[in-house]
């Protein structure tokens, strides 16, 4: 490597000054003979400078409140027994599920149509899924329509909820929509196809 | 009389071992706007930065109990919000690696004064850093916002010293070209 390149690579070491004395003094005797590199090291203190003075967007004291929050969560969760634990996310969901099918039922609710069909349990699904117990309603609910599903069954006791198109699907279709809610970690704990 | 403010680093994260809550505040006043600054930095996104500090200073409550003691404070935390921008990253599927950025040519060397004329400009720094690879703005935040050695700075990056040179080098050149450039 040229000499030259490598006093441009130290130059960010001895502007932010922790070069040590004999490689510093190598680079003080370049600038003083170079003036291109004088000026590469003019443009590299601007930078620094331009850098530090920017204040940022930190969050402060909001950031300081989202903190305790989540430690007064965690210890909550501490004092919960140890069998409740999951007893109670399975609970939120569940009760998550039943107003996400209602809201679908709702909505697909036409008095004076042959498209309204109510939830029957025991119908063929085609995909399992257990959703994770913080997915809100409207998270599933946009999760479901997004990929043409419906619930067509579940809880079970473990928590997992039986799925099935709303429309024709092949094995494609099926393997692709199960790819689909694998990548949506935040909504699907588990899928699996039937 | 030793208050919270006159503590070293050292003596809050102990504290803050033991479940000082008092002692976690005194150090989310001291880190955050740091922490945060690096991690807007390596994700380019200020409410990425600010999900991801939470869970840095999270960690730190929950395992302050295990810092060492064998590097300063200031570098064991640079490490863990490294490592939780990368989680968040790889959650996000936008992590690809660390070696692209090398392997791209220089163009002719472009002019530094008239890069100097272009951090005048408000606004535009922060737009070209946003252009260079996480991992260019990285080295760049690293050396010059931190003022951190290179042999600290590939510590920390978890690369040989020669890269992050490297790595300085072309971050360098591609601000050069885009501070300099005038439309």
């Amino acid at each position: 490597m040229s000499e030259r390149r490598d006093i441009e690579e130290l130059l960010p070491a001895y502007i932010n000054g922790t070069l040590d004395a004999e490689r510093a003094r190598r680079v003080e005797a370049a600038l003083r003979e170079d003036p291109g590199l004088a000026e590469e090291h003019r443009f590299l203190a601007a930078l620094r400078d331009e850098l530090r003075q920017d204040p940022g967007d930190a969050p402060g004291e909001m950031g300081w409140q989202r903190l305790r929050r989540g430690i007064e969560r965690e210890r909550t969760a501490a004092a919960v027994p140890r069998r409740d634990r999951f007893r109670r996310p399975v609970a939120i969901a569940a009760a998550v599920v039943i107003m996400v099918q209602a809201a679908l039922l709702w909505r697909a609710y036409d008095p004076a149509g042959p498209a309204y069909e109510p939830l029957e349990a025991g119908r063929a699904g085609q995909i399992q899924v257990r959703f994770e117990p913080r997915a809100t309603a409207e998270q599933i609910g946009a999760l479901l329509a997004d990929s043409d599903l419906e619930i067509v069954s579940g809880p079970g006791a473990s928590g997992v909820y039986r799925l099935r198109f709303t429309t024709d699907a092949d094995d494609a279709a099926i393997e692709a929509a199960v790819e689909r809610l694998a990548e949506r970690d935040a909504v699907v704990a588990h899928v699996a196809r039937e | 009389m030793v208050t919270e403010a006159t503590e070293s680093d050292h003596e809050l994260v102990t504290r803050i071992g033991d479940g000082d809550e008092a002692a976690l505040r005194c150090f989310y006043e001291r880190y955050q706007a740091r922490v945060y600054r690096y991690l807007e930095s390596r994700l380019n996104d200020p409410f990425a930065a600010t999900d991801v500090l939470n869970e840095v200073m999270l960690e730190i409550w929950r395992h302050g109990v295990r810092f060492a003691g064998r590097s300063k404070v200031s570098t064991w935390v640079l490490g863990i919000a490294r490592h939780k921008a990368i989680d968040h990253m790889r959650r996000e599927g936008r992590h690809r690696g660390e070696t692209f950025d090398e392997a791209m040519p220089d163009e002719d060397s472009p002019s530094a004064s008239d890069a100097i004329a272009g951090l005048q400009e408000a606004g535009r720094l922060k737009r070209c850093l946003a252009k260079l690879s996480e991992v260019q703005r990285e080295v760049v935040h690293l050396a010059f916002f931190e003022g951190l050695s290179y042999p600290e700075i590939a510590s920390l990056a978890g690369c040989p010293e020669g890269t992050v040179k490297t790595r300085i080098f072309h971050a360098k050149q591609a601000l050069k070209r885009c501070l300099g450039h005038r439309s």
